[in-house]
């Protein structure tokens, strides 16, 4: 997938003026943080199982070289095949190579967020090989050529119209649909013949469990199950962040997934694989490959306030929780990830040079932090990012401040510790602005100021500042001023 | 090289300094006060999925023929040792992989078998997958049909999952299946049966 995050400013602007986004902001981030909060009501004390929910991945992922030793032992055992890469080409080409060997021309896939990462898809295409997306959203989005727009709907914002041109355009209908479900259910028709055709299926991993071996994936719609069914060959995708020591601690997390994601109690599939299919089963894959990709992870681990951003389990929940991506949608982060698990997630895999305006354009109210199911500080980590970035910091590519910059914050630093170059400054602002002032409201000015004012006003100055009107009468005896 | 990989990001994870981990429990759940069958049926049915309670197996087996009449069912594939007809046809029946594939994606309108446990929490079952139980039974054809015994229904994920028959022989394929198949991907419409069944029907023995 192309990296588009440092096109944030402009891909904001453009949804932000877009009706269809507009229209599904409104209704889809809210109704699912509604749905959220009434399936946790059978917890008694929700806010107790958030914090269980990120004892679990903090405790895995203080484990995790361990607990990846266990799991690779037993998958090994079960008949598995694991594969590790330090990064997305390593994948990619074991993917590929294993394609080759087993003369698969077609692959069906399961919605993984890791293989976009990795660019897989491309990467599969240019070797040659057929490859569906095959969850009914990523199916929209691939023959779109688009970034998900949510983590649970990545289609969701586009109209009718648009699907039905493409589903026309790509030979999934014969002739123009408007009906959602008519439509759903083309590309039912469509993607099963993908299923019977594929020689391989790929997926992601929601948690691998390193006591029993096992992976596990969380759908709605059948198509991972499908993927691990139908074809001879299963390649599971997982990042190596993804690893629970016990099934009871995958459990307690999968409660948390569903109903952070979707508002489920469970998902309508939960699908389990310890191995590939044993002797003697009619279907299921012959052989069972898993991909342990680091992508940069194993660097991300070694200091514990970035470690932090690994305990995300991807169930979405910060993104219908955030103010900022209630304006703008999933497309302005650019990537696969997109909301506050992007804005924590991308600085530290794409670098902060590339992804300044993600973690700078956070309001630090802390929402998603509260509700987070996985113990992800957003806004601590946000912060991190942008001290680090002013400190040009070289393992995470920070890109330091400006001259501009330095100058105005070292301006600041003098007058703030001057209280007569502070009381100066302020009235020469004051004065210089308010000549701006139109019926008391400030809607502009130039140079330093600009960008300011572009989705805000101010109110005209008073004459006086605090600070005058306290000398003249510390005690606070006239009223007038008092008010 | 991958060995390399291997012992490369594993002993860069090792030489990382230890972090704070906090100590929490696992959260309680409000109990559900009806009684476990009840619980599990009225979750089950919240799903869209139907269920038929009869009395014993031998009920079972005169009841599905009005099962299949009622939701149009001609042609059915079946696990072993479910009830049989002259419109199931066992998977034994098949030769081959090829054979079953074939006529699973194309001739069934409906796949027979049997669940290994409810689950009352959410309204649950769980299927696993050996020689005797195909995977795509219970996921190509539009309807699945599961017989389950109501002395099967436990509280929990943990209770089911604990047991021997799991911990001593993990089966290669496990799945816990809560409602049809079902997506809302285009314009936020939600319908059932976007690849997997559209309808979910449990005949529950008592």
């Amino acid at each position: 997938m192309k990296v588009r995050t440092s096109q944030y400013r402009q891909i904001a602007a453009r949804e932000m003026a877009d009706a269809h986004t507009r229209r599904f902001l409104r209704l889809l981030p809210v109704r699912l943080a509604q749905r959220r909060q009434a399936a946790f009501a059978d917890y008694v004390n929700p806010a107790a199982a958030i914090r269980s929910g990120a004892a679990i991945r903090a405790k895995s992922l203080e484990n995790l070289p361990s607990l990846l030793e266990t799991f690779e032992q037993n998958a090994l055992a079960s008949g598995a095949k694991v594969f590790w890469a330090r990064d997305a080409d390593q994948a990619n080409r074991y993917i590929i190579d294993t394609a080759k060997e087993n003369g698969v021309s077609v692959v069906a896939k399961g919605k993984s967020m890791i293989s976009e990462e990795a660019g897989l898809n491309e990467a599969l295409s240019e070797a040659g090989i057929e490859t569906w997306e095959t969850d009914l959203g990523e199916f929209i989005t691939q023959l779109l050529e688009r970034p998900p727009f949510h983590i649970v709907g990545p289609a969701i914002n586009i109209p009718v119209e648009r699907i039905s041109d493409i589903f026309l355009e790509k030979g999934v209908i014969d002739s123009p649909e408007s009906d959602p479900v008519r439509l759903g259910l083309s590309a039912r028709r469509f993607l099963r013949n993908r299923f019977r055709r594929a020689g391989m299926g790929i997926t992601g991993v929601n948690m691998a469990v390193a006591e029993t071996g096992t992976l596990i994936n969380v759908e709605n719609e059948g198509n991972i199950r499908f993927c691990k069914s139908a074809p001879r060959i299963q390649v599971s995708v997982m990042s190596l962040e993804k690893v629970v020591k016990t099934t009871r601690e995958a459990l307690e997390l999968l409660r948390l997934l569903c109903r952070s994601s979707t508002g489920q109690l469970m998902s309508a599939y939960v699908s389990m694989d310890c191995g590939p299919k044993k002797e003697g089963e009619t279907d299921g894959p012959e052989q069972l490959h898993i991909v342990i990709l680091d992508n940069g992870r194993s660097r991300i681990y070694k200091d514990p306030v970035t470690r932090n951003a690994l305990q995300c389990i991807r169930c979405g929940a910060c993104l219908n929780a955030c103010p900022v991506y209630g304006q703008i949608g999933g497309y302005p982060y650019g990537w696969a990830y997109s909301g506050p698990m992007g804005q924590v997630v991308s600085p530290l895999l794409l670098g902060l040079s590339a992804t300044r305006d993600l973690f700078k354009s956070c309001t630090l109210c802390g929402t998603c932090r509260d509700i987070c199911p996985a113990g992800v500080d957003h806004p601590k980590l946000m912060l991190h990012y942008r001290s680090r970035d002013v400190a040009a910091d070289p393992l995470l590519h920070g890109s330091g401040s400006s001259l501009f910059e330095k100058t105005m914050v070292a301006a600041y630093v003098k007058a703030a510790s001057h209280p007569v170059l502070w009381e100066a400054a302020g009235r020469g602002l004051r004065s210089a602005l308010n000549l701006r002032a139109k019926d008391g409201v400030i809607k502009g000015a130039p140079g330093v100021f600009k960008n300011w004012f572009q989705s805000r006003d101010l109110p005209e100055g008073p004459s006086r500042s605090f600070r005058s009107l306290w000398d003249d009468d510390p005690e606070g005896q006239g009223d007038d001023h008092a008010r | 090289m991958p060995g390399n990989a291997r012992d490369t990001i594993l002993s860069s994870l090792r030489r990382a300094p230890p972090g704070k981990v906090p100590d929490d429990p696992p959260a309680e759940r409000v109990i559900d006060s009806s009684g476990l069958v009840d619980a599990f049926c009225t979750r089950f049915t919240a799903q869209t999925g139907i269920v038929h309670r009869v009395g014993s197996e031998r009920e079972a087996n005169a009841f599905l023929p009005e099962i299949l009449k009622e939701h149009g069912i001609r042609r059915a594939i079946s696990a072993p040792g479910l009830p049989g007809g002259p419109d199931i046809r066992p998977q034994t029946d098949f030769s081959g992989r090829r054979d079953f594939t074939e006529a699973i994606f194309n001739d069934a309108d409906a796949g027979l078998t049997a669940a290994d446990f409810g689950v009352a929490e959410s309204g649950t079952i769980i299927l696993s997958f050996n020689r005797d139980h195909a995977r795509l039974i219970s996921l190509a054809p539009e309807i699945h049909i599961a017989v389950l015994s109501a002395a099967r229904i436990v509280p929990t994920f943990e209770d089911a999952l604990s047991q021997s028959r799991y911990i001593d022989h993990p089966p290669s394929h496990l799945v816990f299946v809560t409602g049809p198949s079902m997506t809302a991907d285009i314009q936020g419409r939600p319908f059932k049966g976007m690849h997997g069944p559209r309808k979910l029907i449990l005949i529950l023995t008592e």
